[in-house]
């Protein structure tokens, strides 16, 4: 009778167990196939004006960029004045800058902002480190001019 | 002054109509001052009788001493000193001043072959002179041969020999004039050809003699910057956009501050980061000078570029940008971006980036392609923005990577071991780095020379064309920059541990979850099938128990009838009147035995 009783007791409890797993069981394919796909690795990319990039109508912010200078030395300048030889070139740098900030000036949005202006003006220091072997922000370079 | 001209070449050639009536003006000194003395106003009487007509007549004879020399009997004002002219009279001459002696040099003809007569002469002279702008000069020395002498009715070889003459007197006393008033060529201060800097001056600016001196004191614009417009970051707490210009196009290429307008990404991802305006400030599209080739504004932002397309489609998909990078760096021009096979770069375990080129088409010259042809690329390789700025640039790869070696107009020969170019596709490639499951620009090298263009009216750089033949311009290297980026090692992994995130849930919800499920599933479905089954024999098993002792059972009948149950029911009570409980229990034991 005891054990005749105790499979009674059992059976509902495994009933809610197959029904828990039945809907568990849907709900995980439903993540699966249905939630993941939709899910982006990075959402789309958009320009946020609450991002510390846009939030002012001024703002500072470091892009990583490097700039590396390199000039062509005339090695021959009086031959050059003299109008009797072409230019002899030279290669000369790197003369490197980096911790490059880029100052947004006069940001603004769109009514519905879709759009945005600003002003980019680039600001970076010499990487006095990373020259060429020997070289300084002191050393002269001879190049042709036309001005600007 | 030079702002205007672009050049101080071309300075001297729209200063041509001064240097020439100078000439006029020196050579009338001259011939007053031979006619006032006794043995050399004997020895010429004609200067004499033309003095005495007054200053006008004076000046009249100077004018055909240019053209014919014929006042002097065929010599030229630098042979008097062989006659006994005294050299004080004589050292505003340190070369010939006559077309008509310079002409005949060079011709190897006579002086009366070469001579251009009146009133030919005295046309030519007022079209000169007359224009004090100088642009008249400048047109005689940039018309061909042939529409030159059709204009003033001369003959090709006067034409040639004219346009000759003008360069002629434009770098000689022209330059002796530039060169006097402004300093040595070389000197610190110097505004000439050749220009010795700092690398400080030449990356942060300095301040020109002749440029500078146009604006007051404290105005960004007197600071000369033409190799970078990158900003010390000193500086940065100052406000360098001159905001009182309406001129907005010189805001990017004099002062380095770029107008952008570009779309957010808001409710159109697709557009996120696309170029809306022309980066000078102007409205509509670009019209390239000589050919008005129309090149809209097209594509994302070059150095941040984010591609939808390639994000949706994969990275096989060509995309375009916009080639502005801003500091000036203008290119004018869309390029379109195709994915390198084969180049893709590892950043960890899970990310990876796609290098992206400029397609190989974008490199073509006119006539292969038309467009090319608009946007005035006359060499393989060259993106040409002369027109749109002060002076004729034409920007290549560094070491002419990629470009047209004839570019380099024969001075520099890339095939050469004594060349200085040394083009890598390594280091001189550009390539832009987008990752391909956002399909955002996360790195780029964009290494860009900037080259000055030179045009065979170019006096001062004849020696340029010393080489093979050169077409019709030469380009001289300046310096050359390389701009690159690369997100650091964080950003990647960031990246992945959201890679990882996302693969666990994957993990999760596609494989361990729906596993876990289905085996509690079959687990609860079988132990329950089981139970019930059990369940069903147990109950018949009881009920057969049940019934067996129940009169009206109907197990009994199969062998005996409730009757018979009956009397050995009553025949045990009798037989053991005083058993109690286990009666029953045996008399069915009993019964059952039976």
């Amino acid at each position: 009778m005891f054990l005749h009783r105790s499979r009674r007791d059992l059976t509902p409890t495994l009933q809610t167990v197959l029904v828990g797993a039945i809907l568990y069981l849907g709900t995980s394919l439903c993540l699966a196939y249905l939630y993941v796909p939709a899910l982006s690795l990075i959402t789309d990319y958009k320009i946020d004006r609450g991002d510390k990039c846009w939030v002012t109508s001024t703002t500072r912010c470091e892009n990583n960029l490097k700039a590396s200078i390199y000039f062509w030395n005339v090695t021959n300048p009086s031959q050059v004045l003299a109008g009797t030889h072409p230019p002899a070139l030279v290669e000369v740098g790197p003369y490197v800058m980096s911790n490059t900030v880029d100052k947004r000036q006069n940001i603004t949005f769109s009514n519905d902002d879709k759009e945005v202006s600003f002003v980019s003006t680039l600001y970076a220091d010499m990487n006095a480190e990373n020259f060429c072997d020997g070289c300084s922000m002191n050393d002269e370079v001879h190049h042709l001019e036309r001005f600007i | 002054m030079v702002k205007t001209a672009g050049s101080e070449a071309n300075i001297l050639y729209t200063a041509i109509p001064q240097t020439l009536s100078g000439l006029v003006g020196g050579i009338t000194q001259l011939f007053g001052a031979m006619a006032s003395d006794p043995t050399l106003g004997a020895a010429f009487p004609n200067l004499v009788a033309a003095a005495l007509g007054g200053p006008t007549t004076l000046q009249a004879l100077a004018v055909e001493q240019i053209f014919t020399a014929s006042p002097l009997g065929g010599l030229s004002v630098t042979q008097l000193a062989g006659l006994g002219v005294p050299a004080a009279f004589l050292t505003g001459f340190p070369s010939v001043p006559e077309y008509a002696s310079w002409a005949a040099a060079q011709a190897s003809q006579s002086v009366s072959v070469v001579a251009i007569n009146s009133p030919t002469s005295t046309v030519l002279y007022q079209a000169v002179v007359g224009d004090s702008t100088g642009m008249t000069a400048a047109g005689m020395l940039t018309m061909d041969t042939t529409t030159l002498a059709a204009t003033f009715t001369i003959s090709a070889l006067h034409a040639q020999l004219w346009k000759g003459y003008l360069a002629h007197i434009s770098s000689t006393y022209g330059a002796n004039a530039f060169q006097a008033s402004l300093g040595p060529a070389l000197g610190p201060q110097s505004s000439g050809m050749l220009i010795k800097r700092t690398v400080r001056e030449w990356i942060f600016g300095y301040e020109d003699p002749i440029v500078s001196a146009q604006y007051p004191a404290n105005d960004p614009r007197r600071l000369i910057r033409s190799v970078t417009k990158i900003r010390n970051a000193t500086t940065i707490d100052e406000d360098h956009i001159p905001w009182n210009l309406s001129d907005t196009s010189t805001w990017a290429h004099v002062y380095g501050s770029t107008p952008y307008r570009i779309a957010t990404g808001v409710n159109s991802p697709e557009n996120a980061t696309k170029v809306l305006r022309r980066s000078d400030g102007a409205a509509g599209p670009i019209t390239y000078p000589h050919t008005s080739h129309v090149e809209n504004v097209v594509g994302k932002s070059i150095a941040s570029g984010q591609y939808h397309a390639i994000k949706t489609h994969g990275s096989s998909v060509d995309v375009v940008a916009w080639a502005d990078f801003g500091m000036g760096l203008d290119l004018k021009r869309s390029l379109t971006l195709r994915h390198q096979q084969g180049k893709t770069v590892k950043k960890n375990s899970k990310v990876s980036v796609e290098t992206y080129a400029i397609a190989h088409e974008d490199f073509l010259a006119c006539p292969v392609s038309q467009t090319a042809c608009g946007r005035n690329t006359e060499f393989h390789g060259t993106f040409n923005v002369s027109g749109f700025e002060l002076i004729p640039s034409v920007y290549t790869l560094p070491h002419g990577h990629r470009a047209d070696p004839r570019v380099f107009g024969g001075y520099i020969d890339p095939t050469s071991s004594s060349s200085p170019f040394a083009p890598n596709a390594t280091i001189h490639d550009i390539e832009i780095m987008i990752y391909e499951r956002s399909g955002n620009t996360v790195g780029m090298r964009v290494p860009i020379q900037q080259n000055f263009k030179i045009g065979p009216t170019d006096t001062f750089y004849t020696t340029l064309w010393s080489g093979a033949s050169s077409g019709d311009e030469a380009l001289v290297p300046i310096s050359w920059t390389s701009l690159e980026y690369d997100m650091d090692e964080a950003f990647y992994e960031e990246i992945k541990k959201t890679i990882e995130f996302i693969e666990l849930l994957v993990a999760l919800w596609r494989y361990i979850s729906p596993i876990m499920s289905l085996v509690l599933i079959l687990v609860c479905g079988v132990t329950l099938y089981v139970r019930r089954a059990l369940n069903r024999r147990l109950i018949d098993s009881d009920r057969y128990a049940m019934e067996a002792v129940q009169n009206n059972s109907r197990a009994m009948q199969s062998f005996s009838d409730k009757n018979l149950v009956s009397a050995l029911k009553k025949k045990n009570s009798d037989l053991a009147p005083n058993q109690t409980d286990a009666a029953p229990a045996s008399a069915t034991k009993v019964a059952f035995a039976v």
